[in-house]
């Protein structure tokens, strides 16, 4: 549970600090909020201080990026604190730089010589257009570059949230080895875990619009909180998300342990897309005609849910990872995941 | 009262392989199956339970527990569910029964009662619904009267699961009809063996013999069987049921399956993200289960939790029964240790999971509460 008590110390800082952000104009500049991100060290957090960072844990790491979302915040923040935490003190001197992180770099070789290369096409990548340099999973290497690097090329895009949703492309792009084999699982591994948070966030605001709404709207003389469907749906809405509040609580245990680390985030981020399914689904259908307009602020959530919920690998993909060390474990290591999940379990 | 133990890790996983190998001694003597918690009768397995002191374990010592956290007690449930090992004796007033004891009677009560259930000697049943009381428990019309020293119970039953092999009942009976529905009941403890008492048999859908309908005509019961206040029935059995609702049973009851079908996703490696879905579930599902024993040993009530669990749990446990049939091809069969003998119990018994302890509907109504401004 030590993700609940980072959640009680930052929580309200990020709500204060973010409060009254507005979605991207130009999704392809620096958004209007990194600057005061930046200022506050967010994204160092997670990172020693020794290595030049903020000092924290993933805890933080995930308080902070579940926070952001529940204010439906755009910046590059898990991203860039993900790519710092895995170039340590590599990239001790980038701060402020935004870097970007495609996961999916099952498309790209790389050239291993004195002066390595990479080539290929990496699409659904956020944040690349405004990115200073890029984290990249290529084969078993991570590997790192300035996206001015000759044989980069971005073509941006927008995803249903209007945040930018770029593709990049590499021609013998000159680059920098930064890890193996472990650190490309570290990347999959943490972004998943970042998603997940994003979620949980931003379906806890859509919750939360939600909650309101039957409160307040009148149908038939009464408030819809008193139609017993509708409060069916708020339970649903309800216990999913507390599933999905543990699983991800318990994800941050397993990387702040590591054990389990793979398991317990594909864990997470199946329970928080699961929630995110039905969270989209119920919030609109309770919200009614005023949910779908631009003036609501539901859309800002639900437009965020929608786009997140396979960007660090397909919920599908991590629920077929799961199956996959479940089938290759077999009863008797299952049965361990089971007893050993919760805090400090047996 | 001696002060709980607050288990550690290393003492958990001590009680963990003490029950698996207490389990293991009886394998070849009971039948694993799904749903055993309602319906796997062993008397002598769960008098074994209770010589090896894996029974009331959260109770003082003073009434026969140990006196161990509510995770030890999901420790040994879980260890016992997963086995599909025949526990429905005990598992009434072990999960229920002792704890309401506990919390409301009073001192003689507890020590006539608890170290008997404790032992796995002194078996109970519950007598709360009746034909016009489901859901709406308040609606009880089996009525107590004093006489003397004594009460007189009169009222039917129903859906009591072992009534016909169990000593006691706790009985959930009307003391006054004057006032408002809610107010007015009172909880009793009531010999089985009394004049006055029928236990009629309910043969449910498996054509299994758990359920019965018990009358009870001019029954006595002594004053000090009365548990807690008269007239405070309704608080503590909403408190009781609140309790029992958060456990490893709302999750488990199907387990077996889940063990089949992960074995047969080993061996041919089809079906991954659904298997996935599954485990995942199941292991979010724990977190909640663990994290609700975790705020009982720190003293607080955590209702709104267990009733997430059980919503949440028992649709689980449905589902799982649906994947083995959809996704891995098995066919229903009647129970037996077979993959189909396993599915085939487990879906027949699956239609009980969302209705007993608070059906589903009952849990949204209560979560919703919880949820919404008044």
């Amino acid at each position: 549970m030590r993700l609940d008590a980072s959640r009680d110390i930052l929580g309200e800082v990020v709500a204060s600090v973010l409060a009254g952000v507005t979605d991207l104009e130009d999704p392809h500049v620096i958004p209007p909020a990194w600057p005061t991100v930046v200022e506050l060290d967010w994204p160092l957090v997670g990172i020693p201080e020794s290595a030049g960072g903020a000092g924290g844990t993933v805890a933080d790491v995930v308080a902070l990026t579940e926070a952001a979302a529940r204010q439906a915040a755009s910046v590059p923040l898990h991203e860039t604190q993900l790519a710092r935490s895995l170039l340590g003190a590599v990239g001790a001197d980038l701060a402020p730089a935004v870097i970007a992180v495609p996961v999916d770099g099952r498309a790209l070789t790389i050239d291993q010589t004195d002066e390595p290369t990479i080539d290929g096409e990496v699409a659904a990548v956020g944040w690349a257009s405004v990115a200073d340099h890029l984290v990249v999973a290529v084969e078993d290497q991570l590997v790192w570059l300035a996206t001015d690097t000759d044989g980069v090329q971005i073509e941006p895009g927008v995803d249903v949230s209007n945040e930018p949703f770029d593709t990049v492309t590499f021609s013998s792009a000159k680059v920098q080895v930064v890890g193996d084999d472990v650190a490309v699982r570290a990347l999959r591994n943490g972004a998943a875990l970042g998603r997940a948070a994003a979620l949980v966030g931003a379906a806890e605001s859509a919750y939360r619009l939600t909650i309101d709404h039957v409160a307040a709207r009148e149908q038939f003389g009464r408030p819809l909180a008193r139609f017993q469907l509708v409060r069916a749906g708020i339970a649903d809405m309800a216990a999913e998300l507390e599933l999905a509040r543990g699983a991800l609580s318990n994800a941050v245990d397993a990387h702040l342990d590591d054990r389990h680390i793979e398991l317990r985030t594909g864990v997470a981020l199946s329970a928080a897309a699961q929630t995110a399914t039905l969270v989209l689904r119920t919030s609109h259908q309770l919200h009614g005609a005023i949910g779908v307009t631009r003036e609501h602020a539901l859309h800002r959530f639900t437009r965020r849910l929608w786009a997140w919920r396979d960007r660090a690998g397909s919920q599908r993909s991590w629920e077929r990872r799961v199956g996959d060390l479940a089938a290759t474990g077999g009863p008797e290591e299952v049965w361990s995941w089971f007893t050993s999940t919760g805090d400090g379990a047996a | 009262m001696s002060a709980m133990r607050q288990d550690t890790p290393e003492e958990l996983a001590e009680l963990r392989a003490e029950v698996r190998a207490l389990i293991d001694t009886w394998r070849d003597r009971f039948t694993p199956r799904a749903d055993a918690w309602l319906r796997g009768y062993d008397r002598a397995f769960s008098q074994a339970l209770g010589d090896a002191g894996l029974l009331g374990i959260t109770w003082p010592e003073e009434v026969g527990g140990a006196a161990r956290s509510n995770r030890a007690r999901l420790v040994v449930t879980e260890e016992l569910l997963r086995a599909g090992a025949p526990v429905a004796a005990h598992w009434i007033a072990d999960r229920q029964i002792g704890p309401a004891i506990l919390r409301e009677g009073s001192s003689e009560l507890q020590q006539e009662f608890l170290p008997g259930i404790a032992a796995g000697d002194t078996t109970f049943c519950l007598c709360m619904s009746e034909t016009e009381a489901g859901s709406d428990l308040a609606a009880v019309r089996t009525r107590a009267v004093r006489d003397g020293a004594d009460w007189r119970i009169t009222g039917t039953k129903i859906w009591t699961s072992q009534a016909h092999r169990s000593e006691y009942a706790y009985v959930l009976a009307r003391t006054d009809s004057s006032g408002p529905k809610h107010e007015g009941l009172t909880e009793f403890i009531l010999d089985l063996g009394s004049e006055g008492v029928e236990v009629r048999p309910i043969y449910d859908l498996l054509g299994e013999h758990h359920f019965n309908e018990v009358l009870f005509e001019d029954v006595v019961v002594p004053d000090r069987w009365v548990i807690g206040e008269v007239g405070g029935g309704w608080t503590q059995v909403t408190e009781q049921l609140a309790f029992e609702r958060g456990g490893a049973e709302r999750v488990l009851s199907t387990y077996l399956v889940l063990e089949e079908l992960i074995t047969a996703a080993g061996r041919d490696g089809r079906d991954l993200e659904p298997l996935g879905r599954l485990v995942s579930r199941l292991l979010a599902l724990r977190q909640m289960l663990w994290s609700i024993a975790s705020a009982m040993d720190a003293g607080e009530a955590p209702i709104r939790q267990a009733a997430m669990a059980k919503r949440l749990g028992t649709t689980f446990e449905q589902d799982l029964a649906e994947s083995a049939r959809y996704l891995f091809g098995v066919v229903p069969t009647p129970p037996d240790t077979s993959v189909s003998g396993l599915l085939g119990d487990a879906l027949l018994a699956s239609p009980g999971f969302g209705i007993r302890g608070g059906t589903t509907e009952i849990l949204g109504t209560i979560i919703a509460r919880e949820e919404l401004p008044a």
